[in-house]
């Protein structure tokens, strides 16, 4: 069962997750046979096949490992956002992450010719941040911005 | 090619393809077009629908909702089936032959329709699939793909221009096909491509696939039904399939491309050297499929896509020419178009390629490539796909 947002309740790994991130803490299951973390959340190691773990947190830092700037909306809700940046974050601790790259000055964004690295290069160092649930009910997001 | 194990694999045959017409709204339901599709297939196969034991098909959870999904089939047939598989396409295609080959089934179709809703959404539904992890950040398929193709950019040094040159070689192909959704537009340069509106970076408008209606069905059997039908075999040499994480769902990486062992592997076995093969048919979503399919089925070292695309992907000696029919940007992504890879295959075998040729209906072509898309005497052909988390290649010959 999915929410407005897409964020599913009724999981109890992705519950925990959203419950997490909504106390401040974006974390992630690491196995405690092998210390590999995973994300997103799932029960056993992919790497180990182990299957007890414990949610940790992230440090947050991470690297650039893919980007895009979105120019189409692709829903009508999302049209005064364009465009935005998207990114794949390779967290310090490992797993690739999805999110949006927050803009120092939005003006930039989307103003590079198509097909160049711009100012937000691949390798680039990103910081993971929580945004914390709104009053106006939408739940705990998270974003990337420059480290 | 004529090695032994490619002549003892010649125990399934292609024998009947349809493709209903495509277009942009059609006004007919999906079943109606899976329908047309399916019963084209038989027609064309000298077969009907009694003999039919596997039915293979691809349903998206969203849309396409008119009940021709699997689990429905053998309500909609009215009898029971050996299988229902969700899958189309070339990846259909391995299994339908191993159910075959140990005699579990003797003829399966492969047959799908879809009509879109109505529009009013910026983009098809199917691209913006709601998932907890990737939805909300903005993110859909021409956003997955573009993360994808930016990272190879970064990784293997592939340019905007060399993405620019694949998309235009599929759609100038199809620029003359008159079954094609996008026939007469075209030709397109380089520039042309990377002129077009910007959709998610680094894809332009025409580097991205068609959202429209459509049907298709491919009918494959045995080796000994085969000689009964109407058409000469279209063989099935072997192929793969590996699945791998769901780029809808996940976050996007390349690692389809490691699938690469398990398709040379499987081109090997079917008793076929890349260097010999006529034809290639892809599905081509985004400007960056053809790049990665080249790189995954073993045509070129990974990292070399972009190059072998741009200098190898054409038409005339030594050359591989590519998604003939103008593939999914500019003949036709009707949701699942996995089968016209195959089917495109089989209608250059058989000398049946609509062009602006005068001719060309008895198979007479100029071989002008402002009006021509035909191969000139294709024996050996593969076909690759989907890029969404599973890759799958199949080998296609003909006596």
């Amino acid at each position: 069962m999915a929410d407005a947002y897409g964020a599913s309740r009724g999981d109890r790994l992705a519950d925990e997750f959203w419950d997490h991130l909504a106390a401040g803490r974006f974390v992630v299951p690491r196995c405690d046979r092998c210390g590999r973390h995973r994300f997103p959340p799932t029960t056993f190691c992919p790497e180990c096949h182990g299957i007890d773990w414990a949610w940790t947190a992230v440090s947050g830092t991470g690297t650039l490992w893919s980007v895009t700037t979105v120019r189409v909306p692709p829903s009508p809700e999302l049209a005064a956002d364009v465009p935005y940046d998207l990114g794949v974050v390779e967290l310090a601790e490992g797993p690739l992450v999805l999110g949006r790259l927050s803009a120092d000055n939005p003006a930039d964004v989307g103003t590079r010719p198509i097909g160049t690295a711009g100012t937000r290069p691949i390798g680039m160092a990103v910081a993971l941040v929580v945004d914390p649930p709104a009053a106006t009910g939408e739940p705990a997001r998270y974003h990337f911005r420059p480290a | 090619m004529t090695t032994a194990a490619a002549a003892g694999d010649r125990e399934v045959a292609i024998v009947g393809v349809h493709m209903t017409p495509q277009g942009r709204q059609l006004g007919r339901s999906s079943q109606d077009l899976m329908a047309e599709a399916l019963f084209g297939g038989l027609a064309d196969a000298g077969m009907d629908l009694d003999e039919v034991d596997v039915f293979c098909n691809v349903t998206f959870p969203d849309g396409n909702g008119l009940g021709a999904t699997p689990g429905n089939m053998a309500t909609l047939l009215g009898r029971p089936l050996v299988a229902a598989i969700p899958y189309s396409g070339p990846q259909a295609l391995v299994y339908a032959a191993a159910l075959i080959r140990t005699g579990q089934a003797r003829t399966v179709v492969m047959a799908h329709g879809c009509a879109q809703p109505p529009p009013g959404e910026a983009v098809a539904a199917y691209t913006t699939p709601r998932y907890e992890f990737t939805d909300w950040t903005g993110s859909f398929t021409a956003a997955q793909f573009a993360l994808q193709a930016r990272r190879h950019m970064h990784q293997y040094g592939t340019t905007v221009e060399q993405l620019a040159q694949a998309a235009a070689t599929v759609r100038n192909a199809g620029s003359v096909n008159p079954e094609a959704v996008m026939f007469g537009r075209g030709p397109y340069t380089v520039d042309d491509v990377l002129a077009a509106r910007p959709i998610a970076d680094p894809f332009t408008l025409l580097m991205c696939a068609l959202v429209n209606d459509g049907g298709s069905c491919v009918v494959v059997t045995s080796a000994d039904r085969a000689r009964d039908c109407p058409h000469r075999p279209v063989w099935m040499l072997g192929g793969a399939v590996e699945q791998r994480f769901s780029t809808y769902y996940n976050v996007p990486t390349l690692d389809m491309l490691e699938s690469r062992p398990r398709m040379v592997e499987a081109v090997r076995r079917a008793g076929v050297a890349h260097d010999d093969v006529d034809l290639l048919s892809v599905y081509d979503h985004f400007a960056i499929g053809p790049i990665m399919a080249v790189e995954a089925a073993g045509f070129c070292p990974v990292g070399d896509g972009g190059a072998f695309v741009a200098d190898h992907c054409g038409f005339g000696d030594g050359r591989l020419p590519l998604s003939t029919h103008g593939g999914c940007q500019s003949h036709s992504h009707n949701m699942v178009p996995y089968n016209h890879t195959i089917i495109e295959v089989v209608r250059q075998f058989r000398g049946d390629v609509p062009d602006r040729c005068p001719g060309w209906a008895t198979d007479d072509h100029t071989y002008d490539r402002s009006q021509c898309r035909r191969v000139a005497d294709p024996r050996l052909a593969v076909v690759c796909g989907p890029m969404t988390g599973v890759f799958s290649t199949a080998v296609l010959g003909r006596d």
